[in-house]
């Protein structure tokens, strides 16, 4: 063991900037669910999404991912979408081959803008089926959210449609589980237009702090049953005491209530 | 509490070079594992189970490493699931959760490593053996979120536990881990109670869908923790699929959607769609599936029903997309149709037409057109009869309650206008009323011979007009007598009756074709029902036509002109004295059609002749009324019947084949009376040596089982003994049990045992007769 953490020092040494980011690790404070969100294109909805949870007050360890076959934005006409392939084309050539193509249209609809914020976010577009669950995520050091990421594994994932849930649901089926790691899923059903993506992604956020709090409570109410004995067994309230898992039905109607032309949908699927 | 924060510090740092370098994990797991034990803190315990569940579960490391980790683990995982024992206090449930988690994940390369090793196995496989029962304990009582992963575990048990398939024998190393690994004589692992182990966990898997379990969290963690279990475990599978195609997701909508509160709403939304998504995905895998009608099906069922529960619930509906998904999914925008609004249609919704009222067509009118004040086709031409009367008598009493008063008192004005209109109008001369009735006048919706004649009064007298079916008696018409057709010769007569017999085997043809087709005959078309009581068949019933009207119909026709044509008349002479007889014909073509296919038409020759024989019968009695004695073939007083037996028999032994003597036997034993004649042409049969067997059978079978002909067939069968070398043998074995004294007459007893052997065979027609 001494061995071994002689090596982690050095190699903490070797990489100071990288704070405490272990799966689970830190004060019971600080922990923090793992979050991807998922739509088609992953470009508008699952993108505005993934930087509401990168760039909230407290950050979420976050990832995202498009269902489509390829990356369709819109083009000229509805006839005519500009498309381009998954995980090989980055954020920035979309944007220069569309600002050469035709800015004033492109920025007028909203693309230009949308890639460039995408751009600040990660590299480009991946797809979902594409995604090997539990290869650590090395490459992708740059992307907004990649704290807490770096096993390629999330607790959480949100949809912003329902098909994509349904794409989602069956790929973890075709799957079959091999890593038996529970894995909620939501839909949240958002327009694809850039103001409801807005929309979307805040109520997203709030349902992402909903959760991690109940995640968070959870594990604090154990914290304080030991420290406390065993009267301290009572002492947790009533919602943590019921469990993080057990809760997110209620959580999600809750927060239904709250958004309720956001429509829901929610399932506990495998890794 | 010790402070923690160094040591996770350095233990993360540990995980991040794992994380880049997977070769690394032997020798980091083995140096955490100290530091993550049961008795360490609770923040350590937290961070070494997720560590392990991370290491068993990651795709870098190879299952070679993985499995020999495994054997390392076993301890401290064993220390988080047995803290209660060894500590007094259950472990935190985050801990367990990732524990059970991991414990599934190193189950089946620990069962491997049972498998291949079984020397130093049995400690190993005891300890995991204790780990899966603690984890089994826990199952019911723990929290949520640890039981979902005793729900994966267990279905990884089950599927480890379960035969799979062995991809390639000589290479067990690429096999899936699976029950078919184990050899039959391991001695660690029986085979036989694992497997029944996994098919007691397997139940109790199942146990959340047959409840129909209302719990959201257990039923999708459940069914989406099966595929896995559809997908590769064949024997299982099928169980597996009744159960999810049997549970019912909708049990919270029972009591009305309008009782279920939001977190109801959503739980019921979400079992039902990981429902669909399960089906779905295993149709999507195997369209040809045996279930695969049945999936379909109750995938729409599902949406169907998920759809009607929340019809009423608007608010959680998703909208209609005011734009492109994607912009670019034409399907997907809302279809704007101009013709129709919310299903009515635009009559529905302007009632009353631009004019109004509308202006009445020229010419002479009916009441039914000056009372009709809608413009709608469909409306004018519907016949209010048409409606039964009880429901007539349910609709009127609303319809009058809910008239609107200023629109009857509209209809009524508009009424009074068009009669002061019409009054106005100059009188139409008939001439002027036929034109407008010959010409164009499209939508006539009344008699025109109605309108010529009486279309002067139609409007002259509007009050006194009359449907027109009343009127129709004016053109009252004369009886029309059609003129009798010259009487036809001898020759043209002949013609025609042949052209007539031919079209009825025609239709019999055709009929026979029909069964052959398998085709199911309509009951409806078939107008003869003779003697079948309208259940038979149509060929059946035909051929009872074609039979009758070959023995009774046209007997005696040309002799006796009388009025009342008595039935079974005298028809003895019916055939002979004419060059041409419908029913000579008839019957002649009825036994060609018999002898076409004797095998398959031996009912129809055996249907004739018994017409025949009762209708002789008939005949007979009717001739001798004061004669209380009864007509037989040999008295010669059935004269059709005998002809006809005999020719049928003559035919029929000339086709039959050595094997057909089941229809020699079926014919002699149907037919309704035979006598030596008959016989005759049997012993004749007899005369080829190879259907010496099938004459003598059909001998023993009448004397067995036709008493009224013993003695005849007796007689037949010892003229046979006698004259027939051939047949001496046979005839003897009949004669040695109903002859027996003749043949200790003649030879000299040297067929003892034929003879008890015939006793035996016997047997049975001593008791039916």
């Amino acid at each position: 063991m001494d061995h071994s953490g002689t090596e982690s020092q050095q190699n903490t040494r070797q990489r100071p900037g990288e704070p405490d980011a272990g799966a689970g690790s830190g004060g019971s404070g600080g922990f923090k669910l793992k979050f991807c969100t998922v739509c088609a294109s992953n470009n508008n909805r699952s993108m505005e999404a993934h930087l509401r949870l990168t760039t909230a007050p407290s950050p979420y360890p976050t990832i995202s991912f498009g269902t489509g076959s390829l990356v369709r934005l819109p083009g000229p006409s509805i006839s005519q979408p500009n498309v381009y392939h998954f995980n090989s084309t980055s954020y920035a050539a979309m944007y220069n081959e569309l600002a050469a193509k035709d800015q004033r249209l492109y920025r007028a609809n909203g693309i230009l803008p949308m890639l460039e914020r995408n751009k600040g976010v990660k590299w480009g577009p991946e797809r979902w089926q594409d995604w090997q669950v539990g290869v650590p995520r090395a490459e992708y050091k740059t992307d907004k959210g990649y704290m807490g990421t770096e096993a390629g594994t999330v607790d959480i994932v949100i949809t912003c449609e329902e098909r994509c849930w349904d794409a989602v649901i069956d790929d973890l089926l075709t799957r079959g589980s091999p890593l038996n790691r529970p894995v909620h899923v939501f839909n949240v059903d958002i327009k694809d237009n850039h103001e409801e993506a807005l929309v979307g992604g805040k109520a997203i956020l709030e349902l992402a702090d909903a959760l991690n709090g109940a995640a968070a409570e959870e594990r604090e109410a154990w914290g304080q049953k030991t420290g406390g004995g065993m009267n301290g067994f009572d002492s947790g309230h009533a919602g943590a005491r019921a469990g993080f898992d057990e809760r997110v039905p209620d959580i999600l109607a809750e927060w239904q209530e709250k958004w309720p032309t956001l429509p829901a949908l929610w399932t506990l699927a495998w890794f | 509490m010790t402070d923690t924060g160094p040591i996770l510090k350095s233990l993360s740092d540990a995980r991040s070079i794992v994380l880049g370098d997977p070769s690394q994990y032997s020798v980091v797991v083995q140096g955490v594992l100290p530091l993550i034990g049961a008795n360490s803190p609770l923040e350590l315990r937290r961070w070494g189970a997720d560590f392990l569940a991370e290491t068993f579960a990651s795709p870098v490391v190879s299952a070679e490493e993985k499995q020999k980790l495994s054997l390392l683990i076993l301890d401290t995982l064993r220390g988080y699931f047995n803290r209660k024992d060894d500590l007094g206090e259950e472990d935190d449930s985050a801990v367990i959760k990732s524990a059970v988690q991991c414990a599934a994940s190193i189950y089946p390369l620990i069962f491997r490593h049972t498998i291949s090793s079984p020397n130093d196995s049995p400690e190993v496989w005891r300890k995991m053996a204790g780990i899966k029962s603690a984890i089994l304990r826990s199952m019911d009582t723990a929290a949520a979120g640890v039981r979902i992963c005793c729900v994966k575990f267990v279905s990884r048990v089950v599927q480890v536990q379960t035969p799979g398939l062995i991809a390639d024998p000589r290479r067990p190393e690429h096999n899936e881990i699976s029950l078919a690994l184990v050899p039959r004589d391991h001695p660690v692992l029986q085979p036989s109670q694992l497997e029944a182990e996994a098919s007691g966990l397997l139940d109790r898997l199942l146990g959340v869908l047959q409840d129909d379990s209302v719990e959201a969290l257990s039923v999708t963690a459940t069914l989406n923790s099966l595929s896995i279990l559809v997908q590769r475990r064949a024997s299982i599978a099928t169980k597996v699929l009744l159960t999810v195609l049997n549970y019912n997701p909708l049990r919270l909508a029972m009591a009305g959607v309008a009782a279920m509160s939001g977190k109801d709403r959503i739980a019921l939304k979400s079992m039902t769609r990981t429902t669909i998504s399960f089906l779905l995905n295993v149709l999507k895998r195997n369209p040809n599936h045996a279930l695969a009608a049945r999936l379909q099906q109750r995938v729409e069922q599902l949406r169907h029903s998920l759809v009607s529960v929340y019809a009423d619930s608007g608010s959680h509906k998703r909208p209609a997309p005011d734009e492109p998904t994607d912009g670019l999914d034409n399907n997907k925008r809302i279809r704007v149709d101009s013709e129709t609004t919310n299903g009515t249609t635009p009559m529905q919704q302007h009632p009353q037409p631009t004019v109004w009222p509308p202006p009445l067509p020229p010419g002479p009118l009916s009441i039914a057109q000056l009372f009709t004040l809608s413009a709608d086709r469909a409306s004018i031409g519907f016949h209010v009869e048409q409606i039964p009367q009880p429901i007539v008598q349910q609709l009127v009493p609303p319809l009058l309650r809910s008239i609107d008063q200023k629109k009857f008192n509209d209809a009524i004005t508009a009424i009074q206008y068009r009669l002061l209109s019409l009054a106005q109008r100059p009188p139409v001369s008939a001439l002027q009323a036929a034109q407008a009735v010959m010409g164009e006048d499209e939508d006539d919706d009344y008699d025109p011979e109605a309108g010529l004649g009486t279309g002067r009064d139609q409007v002259m007298n509007r009050l006194d007009q009359l449907p027109p079916e009343n009127q129709v008696e004016e053109v009252a018409l004369a009886p029309f007598e059609l003129e009798a057709s010259p009487p036809l010769n001898d020759y043209e007569l002949e013609q025609y009756g042949k052209v007539a017999v031919l079209r009825v085997f025609g239709t019999l043809a055709e009929l026979d074709g029909d069964m052959k087709m398998g085709r199911r005959v309509d009951e409806e078309r078939s107008f003869n029902k003779l003697g079948l009581g309208g259940h038979g068949h149509e060929r059946e019933g035909w051929i009872t036509l074609l039979t009758r009207l070959a023995t009774r119909s046209t007997f005696d026709l040309d002799e006796r002109n009388s009025s009342i044509k008595q039935e079974n008349d005298d028809r003895t002479v019916t055939a002979k004295n004419h060059s041409f007889s419908l029913a000579d014909k008839i019957r002649a073509s009825l036994l060609d059609y018999v002898m076409a296919d004797f095998r398959h038409r031996i009912d129809v020759a055996i249907a004739w002749l018994n017409e025949e024989w009762y209708t002789d019968r008939l005949a007979y009695s009717y001739r001798h009324p004061e004669s209380s004695a009864k007509p037989s073939m040999t008295e010669g007083n059935l004269p059709n019947y005998t002809t006809h037996c005999l020719r049928t028999l003559e035919l029929l032994t000339t086709y039959l084949d050595v094997k057909d003597g089941r229809y020699l036997i079926r014919f002699l034993s149907e037919i309704p009376e035979l006598d030596a004649s008959v016989l005759e042409r049997v012993k004749k049969l007899a005369d080829d040596p190879e259907r010496v067997q099938m004459a003598t059978q059909a001998l023993l079978y009448l004397i067995m089982l036709r008493p009224p002909v013993r003695e005849v067939c007796i007689d037949a069968a010892e003229a046979l003994w006698r004259s027939n070398e051939d047949a001496k043998g046979s005839a003897a074995k009949i004669l040695a049990k109903w002859r027996p004294g003749l043949l200790g007459q003649d030879s000299v007893g040297g067929k003892k045992e034929d003879a008890t052997g015939m006793k035996i065979e016997a047997g049975p027609s001593e008791i039916s007769a």
